[in-house]
């Protein structure tokens, strides 16, 4: 069934099929969501509740980009648990693999692994280190593989905005790992 | 002078590598920047370590995730109890206030009809309100408006109607401002 037909199903109030397209999207909302907060609990709560939320307000889609849609949902979510999470400490990246985070990729080499792992760390850490704008903007474009258009639509912002943080965001994670010899100079 | 312009450019140059990066430039731009990388090291050096960036967070993994999303049933999104109770209470408010000020108005709480015999019409009275018509109205109006109505005119009334419709008055500015605070905090709450 095509989306646009489940999400008019949907809208009719049948829960199968936005269970459907929850299940299209949960593995990039939950991604933006960890790589946003940095932490496995809050970012399961942000999602849920970017579904749940979506659900609601599914009568105002009016058709489009749903995963735009649902991703700025999902970057409004993530915005009220950075606030939350900044009454309390942030968990340790150390907890990410005994959250059941695993980084491995199948029959990669382990010492493979181990550089990798390492430096996806230090990518954690870096991306945490941006300000939530820039943060997002990164996030969006270089892991989830979004166009500037559709990151506009997310961030409600304008093309030359999203050009900006990008720019600025990625700058300043080149400078975090040059810092920690993550990149040859 | 030299340098100092030549600084801008780097500057300038930097601040568009990303988007150059992504082929984001206009035409225009690009040419800038490609021809000022042609004779600036150190520039070329930044759009390396840029693009190794950008390479490295795109081999960042998709995590899987640590459970399903899918919903069970979701409640309709109820208004708090508190903007329900909070909007009858206005309602009702308004609805008493505009009673008690066309009751006012039309004179109720102050001389009761007065039947009036009239004499040229030889058999057929007529009921009158004291002050029933428009010009009454305005009179009354003008009285109100001036703060001085306690005075002639509402000297049979043992209501006091000024001061209940002052107290509604101000009752529901609180409940109208309180209702609409409630409903604006629920709405960011509620929206996404
Ligand atoms: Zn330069």
């Amino acid at each position: 069934m095509e989306e646009t037909e489940l999400i008019q199903l949907s809208k009719e109030g049948d829960i199968g099929s936005f269970n459907r397209l929850v299940e299209f999207h949960e593995r990039g909302v939950y991604n933006l969501a960890f790589r946003m907060l940095g932490d496995a609990q809050a970012a399961e709560d942000a999602t849920q509740e970017t579904f749940i939320s979506a659900y609601r307000a599914l009568r105002g889609f009016r058709g489009g980009d749903f995963r735009a849609w649902l991703l700025k949902i999902a970057a409004n979510k993530c915005r009220d648990q950075l606030r939350a999470l900044r009454r309390r400490p942030i968990a340790s990246l150390d907890s990410m693999e005994e959250d059941g985070v695993s980084l491995i990729h199948a029959g990669e080499p382990p010492e493979d692994y181990a550089i990798r792992r390492e430096l996806g760390r230090e990518i954690e850490g870096g991306l945490l280190s941006l300000p939530p704008d820039q943060r997002l903007a990164v996030i969006l474009s270089d892991i989830q593989g979004l166009s500037y258009k559709e990151i506009a639509r997310v961030t409600a912002s304008s093309i030359g905005t999203v050009r900006s943080r990008l720019s600025r965001g990625r700058a300043r994670l080149r400078d975090y790992l040059l810092e920690r010899g993550e990149l040859s100079p | 002078m030299f340098r100092g312009l030549r600084k801008t450019d780097c500057e300038k140059a930097r601040g568009m590598l990303s988007a150059y990066v992504d082929g984001h430039l206009t035409s225009k731009e690009c040419e800038a920047v490609e021809s000022h990388l042609k004779g600036c090291e150190k520039c070329r050096h930044e759009l390396e370590s840029l693009r190794a960036t950008v390479g490295i967070l795109h081999l960042m993994p998709m995590i899987s995730i640590p459970r399903s999303f899918a919903l069970e049933r979701v409640e309709p999104l109820r208004r708090p109890r508190a903007l329900v109770v909070l909007r009858a209470a206005t309602a009702i408010c308004v609805v008493l206030l505009a009673f008690v000020f066309i009751s006012d108005s039309i004179n109720i709480f102050e001389q009761p009809p007065v039947y009036i015999a009239d004499e040229s019409s030889n058999t057929m009275g007529t009921f009158q309100f004291p002050t029933s018509d428009l010009s009454g109205f305005m009179e009354q109006m003008d009285r109100w408006l001036s703060g001085s109505f306690e005075g002639e005119g509402t000297t049979g009334t043992s209501i006091p109607v000024r001061q209940i419709e002052y107290g509604l008055l101000g009752v529901v500015v609180i409940l109208g401002g309180a209702s609409t605070l409630t409903y604006l905090r629920a709405r960011k709450e509620g929206s996404a």
